[in-house]
């Protein structure tokens, strides 16, 4: 038998399966983002995740919704604590962030900070207001 | 970590409240009007709460669901887990 037989033999209707019916499972995890910078959060979290999982962080500030990939770089149990999680996470640049996009609000808060980056964008009003301090500084 | 970070972080007085949402693709096996079985990689804790989309090979139909088993099953050599969802409403 040639490979094209064999090949045509493959392609019988009796070889051919039905298709799989794919869906997407999403587990959705309450967090709180502790820090934050240009290119990922500390998130706190009650249950582990894995390290490298990829999803969307959503947070609701002031009524609004912010929304950016991320990608799960560690994952520890907090130190004293029997079920809450320090999970860091780093933003995934898959597209250019927009309206809603949690690093385009960030580098915004943050550039109107000392230490911020500079004055591109300080006449727009911030997408978020919150306080916000240094690490390291008392508040 | 020295040099693990290449930007300045800041704490948040006070935290910003978030969800993450982690997909992870799953075969649906069968379904009914109240019930969904799918195949996954990865196990799920029972009354744990899922969202479900169907995406192909027609997309439409998306679902909340909570856990009501787990169960390892082998398919062709792999362990996989075959849960059974409870549909509690339209995500």
């Amino acid at each position: 038998m040639s490979d094209f037989e064999k090949f045509e033999n493959l392609m019988l209707p009796d070889a051919i399966e039905e298709p799989d019916v794919i869906g997407l499972l999403a587990r959705h995890i309450p967090a709180r983002v502790i820090d934050i910078s240009r290119t990922g959060c500390l998130l706190e979290s009650q249950q582990r995740v894995d390290i490298g999982a990829v999803g969307e962080l959503r947070l609701e500030i002031q009524r609004q919704t912010l929304v950016d990939e991320v990608r799960v770089i560690r994952c520890v149990l907090l130190e004293g604590s029997s079920s809450t999680y320090l999970v860091g996470a780093e933003f995934v640049p898959t597209r250019r962030p927009g309206e809603r996009s949690i690093r385009r609000s960030v580098a915004s808060i943050l550039r109107g900070l000392p230490g911020g980056s500079g004055p591109l964008e300080r006449s727009r009003k911030p997408a978020v207001v919150n306080s916000v301090r240094f690490k390291g500084e008392v508040s | 970590m020295r040099g693990r970070r290449r930007d300045q972080r800041f704490i948040l007085a006070t935290p910003w409240e978030g969800t993450l949402r982690l997909p992870l693709d799953v075969i649906i096996e069968s379904q009914t009007d109240r019930e969904v079985w799918v195949l996954s990689t990865v196990p799920a804790h029972r009354d744990e709460i899922f969202t479900l989309d169907a995406i192909e090979p027609a997309a439409a139909d998306a679902w909340q669901v909570r856990v009501e088993e787990s169960v390892p099953v082998l398919v062709d050599g792999s362990v996989r887990h075959r849960l059974r969802l409870a549909i509690i409403g339209e995500s």
